[in-house]
């Protein structure tokens, strides 16, 4: 009774989880919002601190708009200039857009993309007798990028939570209309516990890890949603792994062999999906990093099954010899 | 430590670790562990390999 209950529970909160990501991803729209505050140093009457570096958006489609907003003293301008293509040899072509002006608050109306990086320069410059004190000064910047199109990621999520919500219903039906609990097999069950616990102290060294690094490496190279897709396959990936070591099938018994052939054929995929076989393209496809580790479990995980099959075999193999003989 | 008891209890009535694991409700891998020493079951599991194997548990299980 007390395993039932937490399995529908389990299904319940996935179900309402998957649901909220669903419904955010097909009514929230793809504007992006970057807020950040610069300190412009004026000494002698002049500016010293250097220009900040290039702000960069990827936005989906044809065209796109920014709204601009700048907040500072009014002694100081901001001159923004927004470029297309290429992070080496966009902000040496000419700008698809500039502005100066302190206080802004503006609109560049639709800028023709293609597709491409955006990167924004922003330089500051002091207003002529504005008799601005020397000291330091903040600025504050805000930029909203506004694209009609969605990403690709953006319209299949949804159809993807669908499929999922779906299933994880019949699940729930079936099991709320189970009239006799399974019989486990008490060492899988045992071994199946400690593979947990193991998977779980390394799905947590792993999260550690992590953010220790981010704490102590300047442009940490991961967004927070690769970060946590890596921990969370690390976590499953060692479970599956030291599951199928100790004989604990989860799922996999007698069929070990087509898992394997599943999981080399997903491995392929995230290589795909990395855009390694584009090596040579800079900037780095989107999730590079991401593809690639999740390739190398796939691949770890498949070679553990292959293994495990072939050696599993053989046992089986020399025990029926032996009860022949 | 291996149970070489068991084993040969099952071997006695020409069983296979499958066919017994199948008698039992475990798996063939569950057999081989505790044959093997690699497992020790639940007092549940070996009266269950008991009644299979027609032995009492001192038969299969004591170690004098």
């Amino acid at each position: 009774m007390k395993n039932r209950v937490t399995v529908v529970v389990t299904i319940i909160i996935t179900m309402a989880v998957l649901f909220t990501v669903g419904g955010m991803s097909a009514f929230k729209n793809d504007d992006q919002k970057l807020s950040f505050t610069d300190t412009v140093t004026v000494s002698g009457g002049k500016i010293v601190s250097e220009e900040t570096a290039p702000v960069h958006f990827d936005p989906v489609g044809e065209t796109c708009s920014f709204a601009i907003s700048v907040a500072g003293p009014d002694g100081l301008l901001s001159d923004i200039r927004i470029y297309k293509g290429d992070p080496l040899t966009a902000i040496t072509s000419d700008p698809i857009y500039s502005t100066t002006g302190s206080n802004l608050n503006t609109n560049t109306g639709d800028l023709s993309v293609n597709d491409q990086n955006i990167y924004i320069r922003i330089k500051s410059l002091l207003k002529e007798n504005a008799g601005i004190e020397d000291g330091e000064w903040a600025v504050a910047y805000s930029f909203i990028l506004h694209t009609e199109s969605k990403s690709a990621a953006s319209m299949i999520l949804p159809f993807a939570v669908a499929a999922l919500l779906t299933v994880l219903a019949i699940v729930l039906v079936r099991e709320l209309n189970k009239t006799s609990e399974k019989e486990y097999d008490e060492m899988q069950l045992l071994q199946r516990g400690k593979a947990a616990i193991n998977a779980f102290i390394i799905t947590v060294v792993t999260a550690m890890g992590f953010a220790f690094c981010a704490m102590y490496t300047t442009n940490f190279p991961l967004t927070v949603y690769e970060t946590v897709t890596i921990i969370t396959v690390t976590g499953a990936v060692s479970f599956g792994i030291i599951c199928d070591i100790n004989d604990a099938f989860v799922g996999f018994r007698e069929k070990r062999i087509k898992y394997a052939v599943l999981f080399w054929v997903l491995s392929i995929l995230a290589i795909f999906g990395s855009g390694l076989i584009h090596v040579g393209e800079r900037p780095r496809p989107k999730y590079f990093t991401t593809n690639i580790i999740i390739a190398v479990y796939f691949a770890v995980f498949a070679l553990e099954l292959t293994i495990n099959y072939i050696v599993d075999k053989r046992n089986g193999g020399k025990e029926d010899a032996d009860e022949e003989s | 430590m291996k149970n070489l008891k068991l084993k040969s209890a099952r071997a006695a009535m020409d069983l296979s670790q499958q066919e017994l694991a199948d008698r039992v409700g475990v798996s063939r891998q569950t057999i081989n562990a505790i044959e093997k020493g690699d497992y020790n079951p639940t007092i549940n599991l070996c009266i269950a390999i008991c009644k299979a194997l027609g032995k009492t548990l001192d038969e299969l299980f004591w170690e004098a």
